[in-house]
Order: C-alpha cells, then structure tokens, then sequence
C-alpha cells in the first residue's frame, strides 16, 4: 500500500510508477511536486520511476499567486 | 547583482540588539547566525522578509527583478515613495530600517532553475516568493536538487479573501508548502491572506532555524 499526504491510500503493485499514483489520485493538476519518502521526484522521472510498497508520498499542488 | 559585500560572519552585538528584548528565549543567537534566501520580493518575499529580520535573521539574500507598481501595494512591503524604485533596493531599505546591523546581499536579475544555486550558495534556507506556479515548481525542483539537505519553505495558495481555515502548513521531507493548495490568482490577491501565508513561512523557517520541526 501506498500511503499519499499522510490521508490517501493507492494499492501498490509491481512496477508502479508516481505518473500511475498522479492518476490514481485523479490529480489533473498541471503543476505538482512530488515526494517519496520526503525527497523529491523530479519531473522528467514521473514516468520512470517506480514508487515501492509501503512508500510515503508527498503530493504539493503548486497554484499561481504571491 | 548591486552588491557583492558578502560577509557572513557572525554579527558581534546582535543578541544584545534592545530590538530583540522581547524575543523567544534561545532563538536571537540561533537567528543571528542564520543565512536566509528570499526568491522573489513581492507580496510573499517582502512580508516573509520583514518578519524574518523582526525575529533576528542576521544575514539575507534578496532577488528579483521588477519594480515597485502602485498595484503592489494592496499587499506587499512598499510604500507610495517605493513606486518606480526596484524591489531589491527598496525592500533593503525598509529592512535595514528595522535593524540596521541586517546584512543583506541583493540581486537585481530574474531567477533562473540555472542561477539558483550560486546565487543562494550561502543560505541554509530558502524562502519561495513567486507568483507563477510554474517558477515555484523549478525553483523547489532546482533546490531540492542543489542542495537537498536545506529546507525550502513555499507558498501555494494565497488568493481570495477569507477561508481562513483552508491555510495549513504541508511538509515532506525539506519541503514545506503554506497555503491552501487551491487559490488561484485569478480570485484576486488581498494582503490579509497573502500576508498571513508569508507569516506562515517566516515562521516555519524560524522553527527550523532554531531547531523546531515547523
């Protein structure tokens, strides 16, 4: 299992990748940064890599403003 | 770049400063020794920045490119004589005057996911202060990357007005977001909101600074 912002839960399986985990969530945000176990994911490898079973996720949806 | 006195040395005196009576106990020489970067001195930067340099921050690394707008002023650090001035400059002088002992390295340029590093070689943490989604998801990748054991402190989510509630604080490794996570722009920008999340990252990275989680 794979546990995202310390609330949300996705099934791990073989191969499972954080680009699979965004669509699990139904994140269709455009600008997120991801985590696992706390260090970062960068964007290019959202396709590639692989999250463990039993990871800890981050998922930051980042919005225009300041 | 306007200035390049860097001196990062600790600021004999500082503890002693009057301007810090009131302090936390404990927190004034741990603060004093700090280096802080400011990515952006708009509503976020400016406000995060003056509450820094109120708590101690001895030394800060300020950049962005613009100037002061009037349409700035509904909630960032500046004032009407500010307008036209660059941000850099005037955002210096409202923190040195607070604390004239601050010592402050200014860059007048625009940030890139390529100069980040170098300009913020010497900070133990940084402050993101943009408003474009997309400059803060290159400036957290940019860091995390450079340096990924120094603590980055963002904003997401900061528009509107209201919704108190929705603020919150989100970590993950040296990754803290404040904000809503939702608010966009588009709502329209209020210094109540913007101001209160630039609090929330002064004081995430004061809590850091000085040995607290958040």
């Amino acid at each position: 299992m794979i546990l995202v912002n310390n609330r949300d839960k996705v099934e791990w399986r073989e191969g499972i990748t954080v680009q699979d985990v965004l669509d699990a969530m139904g994140y269709d945000y455009a600008l997120i940064t991801v985590t696992i176990e706390g260090t970062l994911v960068p964007e290019h490898d959202y396709e590639s890599r692989t999250v463990p079973d039993d990871s800890k996720v981050g998922l930051f949806h980042l919005a225009h403003g300041g | 770049m306007l200035h390049k006195g860097r001196d990062f040395v600790y600021i004999p005196g500082m503890e002693n400063n009057p301007i810090f009576d009131r302090n936390v106990p404990g927190t004034t020489e741990k603060l004093a020794k700090a280096t802080v970067g400011i990515a952006g001195c708009g509503g976020l930067g400016s406000n995060a920045a003056v509450a820094l340099v109120r708590a101690g921050v001895g030394h800060m690394i300020l950049a962005d490119h613009d100037v002061v707008e009037a349409s700035n002023l509904n909630r960032q650090h500046y004032f009407q004589q500010d307008i036209g001035e660059k941000k850099v400059e005037a955002l210096a002088a409202h923190l040195k005057a607070i604390n004239p002992q601050v010592k402050l390295i200014l860059h007048d340029l625009e940030l890139t996911p390529e100069n980040v590093p170098a300009i913020y070689k010497e900070a133990d943490l940084l402050v993101e202060a943009f408003d474009s989604a997309d400059s803060k998801r290159w400036l957290i990748e940019s860091w995390c990357v450079a340096y990924p054991d120094r603590p980055i402190v963002a904003a997401s989510g900061v528009s509107g007005c209201g919704n108190t509630g929705a603020m919150h604080v989100h970590s993950s490794g040296k990754i803290h977001v404040c904000g809503d996570e939702e608010s966009e722009m588009t709502m329209g920008l209020c210094a109540a909101r913007v101001m209160m999340a630039a609090s929330m990252q002064a004081n995430v990275a004061i809590g850091l600074l000085t040995g607290d989680k958040e």
